[in-house]
Parts: C-alpha cells; structure tokens; sequence
C-alpha cells in the first residue's frame, strides 16, 4: 500500500494515537479525552479539531500555508501553559513516530516508504511553522503585558499612569522647559 | 461517615477513572512538590504596604519584611505553624460555614472538572475538590480526632512549609468566582474556603503585593489607584468635554461631595481612569442627565472594588464601611451603585451585616419611575442596571438603538454581579433594549453557569500574565465561538476588573473583539435633549452608516 492510501484507510486509528499522545502531555488527561461538550472541555476540543485539521491538510497534499490556522490554535494554548518551548511545539513531531509505526507494521512496507520521506518532509516544515507561531504568541503576550501597563489599567505602583504624577511631571517638565528656554 | 471514603481519596480523587474527571495523575497528590518560577506566582507585598496595613489591623497582615517567593525562606515568624492553627480554630468558631464547608464534602467529584483554571491547565490540584482539600488536610491532621491519631490515612497531614507553599500556590490560582458551587450537591462554596485560606495567610504575612497595595490605597485615599480628590475630580471632568464632543451636549448635572443629594454614586474608580471604563462612565453620567436625576460622588468612597475582601473580613469591613459613611456624611437617601464586580459581591453577601443596618438612609426608590427597590430595602444600595433597566421599562429612555449598528454584542456574566447575587436578566433587558445586534454565548458558558474572566480576585497582575491567559481560556473559547458564527465584535460586561482583564484575554485570543460596559451602549443610544447629529460613538468611532441617519430630531422639547 503507499502511503496515502495508508494515511486515509487508517485516519482514524492513527489520529486517534496522535490526539491522546498530545492529550497525554498534560498532568490528568482522562478528562480532556473524555469529555465531549467543547464549551467544558477547550483544550480537548481545541487539539482534537486541530490535529484533525492539519492531518487533513497533510493527506490531501494541500499546501501547507493552510496548516497555520490550525497550527495557532494549538499553539496559542501550548505557549502560555506550563511546557518548555521545546515540549509545546513537540506534538507535530510525534505524528512522525506514529505513522513510521504504522508504516511498519504493514506487510508491504516498500509501497510507503517512498512516500515516508515525502510525508516527513512536509511535517518538518509544518513543525518550523510551529516554532514561529509559538514565538509570535509568546510576543504577543509581552505585548499585552506592556500595554495593559501603558493603558493605565494595571497603574498603581509606579506612578507612571498616575494621573495626578503625570501631572506633576508635565508641570516640573514644562517649567524646566521653560527654564532652558530662558537660558538659550 | 464521610471517612470510610477518606482512606483512599487522596489517591482516588484525582486517579479513579469512575470519577467524573477521569484524571490520572502519576502520583499521590500530596507528593507533588510545587515550584514556584517567574509567571506561575503573584509578587510579595512591599514591606512599606504591609507596615502602612498592619498600624490599622495590627496583627492580621504578618510581620512587615522583604521577602522572596522562589526563595526557601521566605522569613517567617518562629511560631508561624502555631499562628496559622490558631487562626483556623478562631475561624472554624467564627464562621460555621467554614467548619461545615470542612466536614460535609463526599468527595463526589462534581466540582472536579468546573474550574476554569483546571480546564485551561489540567492541573489536578486546580480541581475544586483537591484545592479545598490542600486546607482540609490540615483541619483533618488537627481538628479532628481521626486524623490526628492517623495522619494521612484519615486524610490529615501536619502543617509544614511545602504545605503553605502549596496554599499560596493554588489560593491564588483561584478567582472565588464560585462556579463549582452550583455543582456542588451540598452547596461547598470552595470560594469561601479560599477567602479563610487567604485570611490565613496573610496572618503569618504572606500576600502579594497587587492586592495590598490598591487595599491600602483604597484605605488611603478612597480609591485603589490612590488618585486624590483632586485628582479624581479633574479626570471624572475631563470625560465631559468628550462627551460635548461626541454629543454637542455640555452636562450640568456631575458633582461632587455634595451635601444633600438624593443619590450617592460609588464607581469602581477604574471608570474615571483607564480604558474602557471611562466610556461606561461616559454612558452613567449620559443617563443621569437624561433623566435630571439628582446624584453626587464622593472623592473620599470613590472605589466601589474592594480589595479588602481579598485579605481579610476586617479589611473588607473598613473598606466598605466608607459606603455608608459617605452617604452619611453626605446626607443621601440612597446609595446607587456603577457596573462593579467584586463591590456587589461584598454589598450583597456582607455589607448590611457587617456595617449595616444604616439607620440614615432610606428604602431606595427611584425619583423618575417612582419604582421602589425592595430587593435593596436592607443594603439601601441599588445596581446601575436595576436603575437603568427600571428606566427603559417605564419608557423614560429615548433610545435610537441603530446607534450601536457597529456593535455585534455579546454578554459576559460576571462572576460576582450574576452567580454572586444573582443578577441575570437585567443586563440583557438593557442590551436588547439598546442595540440591534445581540447574540449569547452557548448556554454552559453563561448565566450562572458563566466562565470566569480569569483573573478576578486580585490576580489581574501582569506578572502572571500566562497564567491569567489558561484561566481566561474556558471563556474566550466560548466568546471564539459567537465571533464565528455571528462576527461578534464586542463583549460587553458590568464589572469594572471584567473590562481591565478581558481586554488582555481578547487580546490574545480573539483579538478583533473589543470590551465594553453596558452603560456604554446605553450612552450611545441615548438620544439627548440639544444633541448634534450623532455621527461617532463615545469612543469617537464612526456609527455605521454615519451621515445617512435620519435626524435624531424625535426630542419633544426641542424646538
Ligand atoms: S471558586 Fe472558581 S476559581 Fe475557585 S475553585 Fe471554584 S471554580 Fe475554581
Ligand atoms: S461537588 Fe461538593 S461534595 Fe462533591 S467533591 Fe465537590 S465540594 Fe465535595
């Protein structure tokens, strides 16, 4: 069988083992396998529809600017909860291990492996989209952080958005304008 | 009885399959040592914020002193494993709810998988029923005699430093939203089991610094932020020339500190200061001079939020006794009250036992529809959306709804106004009295059942930014989920802290979705006596089909 046939005729088994691997990284997965309901169960429902997605995209040989959707979705929960960089972003790769096992066990291993390398390949550039979208969320959350300080809503303790500080300063800034003005 | 249970649910709680959570954990959880590293734990308290607290609450915040959470010492006093079993034997003498809370819980699981700090985490000790029992353990292992005499087979454990380590973990990854209580079949607030938890560890001083310092401010000055009156006043004014503005109408009516009005006013002082609330407070002062009402602030209770009830009772008390105060000194018949979160749970729940009955103040009722609030006979405080829903109901709004045509709106139930006291129907009598396009979030996400914003209860600190991001997940799915299939771009709320923290939360998530008040779109919809021709909404932003409208000329005294 090539590989294409394999991926498509074993869809479901092989997403399976893929969804529960990645499910597997967090501390008490049984309930994010479980549960079906999407609104009670986000991270189940966010990596299940994900995977799902980019599987899809990788057995219909679509090309891969469409996995970024999907891929972000993902990303974005991986990079503010608590993984390593490395560990957040592993989950394209452990689809490789998964389809080799697969491959392998079928009784005519040539037909895919040619296709193997093509495969593999491809998730390779998915798994470097991935370490991209991880470091935009991460920016993205400093982002938010500086703005939150900037916007005046997180302001209490330094003062700096401290309405009645900032009048001050402008005040003694403008006077001290007005003194180098003099000066010169 | 619950103990033949108790033998075996330090394991199974979080391992049996059969349990609704079907979580595995690799260990027992009381051998999950927990790690404190830079995002995962709020900042300790100056050691200047903590000396300013305790010369008015001697004895309730700890001794004053620089200390480092990722450190092993973090400079306790000697007998802080004595003061920490003495203010649980006070409490469980005090509070019956919390004795009660203690004993009754069957380990059932219902709660288990309700947080929202589990769901965006997977953290079995996130788990409601695990996080109440890291305090449980304690009271078994010393107030019960089975769990002094067995220890950990009775589920009791000593107090020890990995212990209080785990409490100022997990105590401040929970916002008290109370969602895993209507779970509960028994009704276990595990809210209130964290307040007693906080209440304990600030007696041996250990507390994060962005609760204390606004609790001190507010204690200050009046507000969290620490504005002085003067202050306070002059940016409250500044919001009118916008208004002008936007509206061509200069507003007469704002005062402060006037003695002898009908209304005092308490805002959460947010709405004077950052975006967004100053547009909610925009909307607020739209609707009192729409309708003459006869109101004043004061500069001195000029913050609805209390970050007392963060801490302690006693502080959350002297807070909120600024309230009546006021209203006192100020001589009001009634007070009204601006679209604040954690300010309705404290005037709900506590404030007419705790600094009530006030014997100045009057049933309220309001002067325009001649309603009287009985629901607010013994607190004498009224919400602003009660108030605003009693106005549209009696037909005493001109309202041109079209107006907020570039609002695609949803509603987040915040914690405190809707599971904390019980407000529902209110807020979206309003919204669907003001704009055209509103849509709810899926049913479980809302209402009583609504997610938390993720950051309530004073861990909207940017240096926990990340975990404010997985608590916040559970609700932003829901919001992706209206923004796809109806392009909801606005989600609007009545809770001062909901505007601050889910501003960030969308930011992230579902970053084309803006953050309102209600009084926001009122405001924006309220047709004003001398208006202009309405082209752009309180934020200065284009109405939909701007310059197309018809004359918003239905005002009968215009000439
Ligand atoms: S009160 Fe809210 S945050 Fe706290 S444990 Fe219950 S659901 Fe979680
Ligand atoms: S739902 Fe109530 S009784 Fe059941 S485990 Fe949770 S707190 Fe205990």
């Amino acid at each position: 069988m090539d590989l294409q046939s394999l991926l498509s005729s074993k869809k479901k088994a092989i997403l399976q083992k893929w969804t529960d691997a990645v499910l597997d990284t967090y501390e008490s997965p049984g309930f994010f396998k479980k549960q079906k309901d999407r609104f009670a169960n986000p991270i189940g429902a966010t990596i299940s529809d994900g995977l799902q997605e980019l599987y899809d995209i990788l057995l219909e040989n679509r090309e891969l600017d469409e996995a970024a959707a999907p891929l972000e979705s993902i990303i974005k929960m991986r990079a503010v909860q608590d993984f390593t960089p490395s560990r957040a972003v592993s989950f394209v790769y452990q689809l490789k291990g998964i389809v080799r096992q697969e491959a392998a066990g079928e009784k005519n291993s040539e037909g895919s492996r040619a296709g193997l390398a093509v495969f593999e390949a491809r998730l390779d550039r998915v798994a470097l989209m991935a370490f991209d979208l991880y470091m935009e969320c991460r920016e993205r959350l400093h982002r938010i952080r500086v703005n939150e300080v900037l916007s005046g809503r997180s302001a209490l303790t330094d003062g700096t958005k401290c309405v009645s500080a900032r009048l001050k300063r402008e005040q003694a800034e403008a006077a001290d304008n007005n003194q180098s003005n003099r000066l010169t | 009885m619950a103990d033949t249970k108790v033998e075996q649910m330090s394991v199974d709680v979080v391992r049996d399959p059969s349990m609704m959570t079907g979580a595995i954990p690799r260990k027992d959880w009381m051998d999950m040592p927990v790690t404190f590293k830079p995002g995962n734990y709020c900042y300790p308290a100056k050691k200047s914020i903590v000396e300013y607290l305790d010369k008015g609450l001697p004895g309730l915040f700890g001794v004053p002193r620089e200390w480092q959470v990722e450190s092993d010492d973090w400079q306790l006093p000697e007998n802080w494993v004595e003061i920490i079993l003495q203010g649980m034997r006070e409490r469980l003498d005090k509070f019956r709810s919390f004795k009660v809370f203690m004993d009754i819980c069957v380990r059932c699981g219902a709660c288990a998988d309700k947080c929202h700090f589990f769901l965006g985490t997977g953290d079995p000790k996130n788990m409601p029923v695990l996080r109440a029992e890291l305090l449980r353990s304690i009271y078994r292992g010393n107030f019960t005699k089975a769990g002094r005499i067995l220890g950990s087979i009775a589920g009791g454990r000593p107090m020890t430093f990995e212990v209080l380590k785990e409490w100022f973990m997990y105590f401040y990854q929970c916002t008290e939203c109370r969602r895993c209580s209507v779970f509960c079949p028994y009704g276990i607030d595990t809210a209130e089991i964290t307040m007693m938890a906080r209440e304990l560890l600030h007696l041996v001083g250990v507390g994060t610094n962005w609760i204390l310092e606004p609790a001190a401010n507010s204690n200050r000055t009046g507000n969290h932020l620490g504005l002085q009156p003067h202050t306070f006043k002059q940016n409250a004014e500044f919001l009118l020339d916008d208004i002008e503005e936007v509206t061509g109408v200069k507003l007469q009516n704002l005062t402060f500190n006037r003695k002898g009005a009908e209304v005092l006013f308490v805002i959460p002082s947010a709405d004077v200061f950052a975006d967004p609330g100053i547009f909610t407070f925009m909307g607020y002062l739209l609707i009192f001079e729409h309708v003459g009402l006869d109101y004043t602030i004061s500069t001195y209770s000029s913050e609805g939020g209390n970050f007392g009830s963060f801490t302690n009772n006693e502080l959350m008390k002297k807070l909120n006794g600024k309230m009546y105060a006021e209203a006192k000194r100020l001589g009001v018949k009634w007070i009204l009250g601006g679209e604040c979160g954690h300010m309705w749970r404290v005037v709900h729940q506590y404030m007419e036992t705790m600094n009530g009955p006030p014997d100045n103040l009057e049933v309220p009722k309001s002067p325009i529809t001649g309603t009287v609030f009985e629901n607010a006979a013994a607190a004498k405080m009224v919400h602003i959306s009660e108030f605003t829903a009693d106005l549209i109901k009696h037909d005493k709004l001109k309202i041109d709804k079209s107006r907020n045509d570039h609002r695609v709106v949803t509603f987040h139930d915040s914690c405190n106004p809707s599971r904390g006291m019980g407000m529902l129907e209110e807020p979206r009598y309003i919204l669907q009295n003001v704009c055209n396009k509103f849509y709810e979030m899926p049913e479980n996400t809302i209402r009583e059942q609504t997610f938390c914003c993720g950051s309530g209860t004073g861990l909207n600190t940017g240096e926990i930014m990340d975990l404010r991001m997985r608590g916040g997940l559970p609700r932003a799915n829901a919001v992706k989920h209206v923004e796809e299939k109806h392009g909801v771009n606005m989600l609007s709320c009545i809770c001062a802290i909901d505007r601050a923290t889910l501003l960030a939360l969308m930011e992230y998530w579902n970053p084309n979705v803006g953050v309102c008040g209600i009084s926001e779109l009122v405001g924006n919809a309220l047709i004003m006596e001398g208006e202009k021709v309405r082209d752009q909404d309180l934020r200065f932003e284009e109405l939909a089909g701007a310059g197309q409208g018809e004359e918003p000329g239905t005002n009968e005294e215009g000439e």
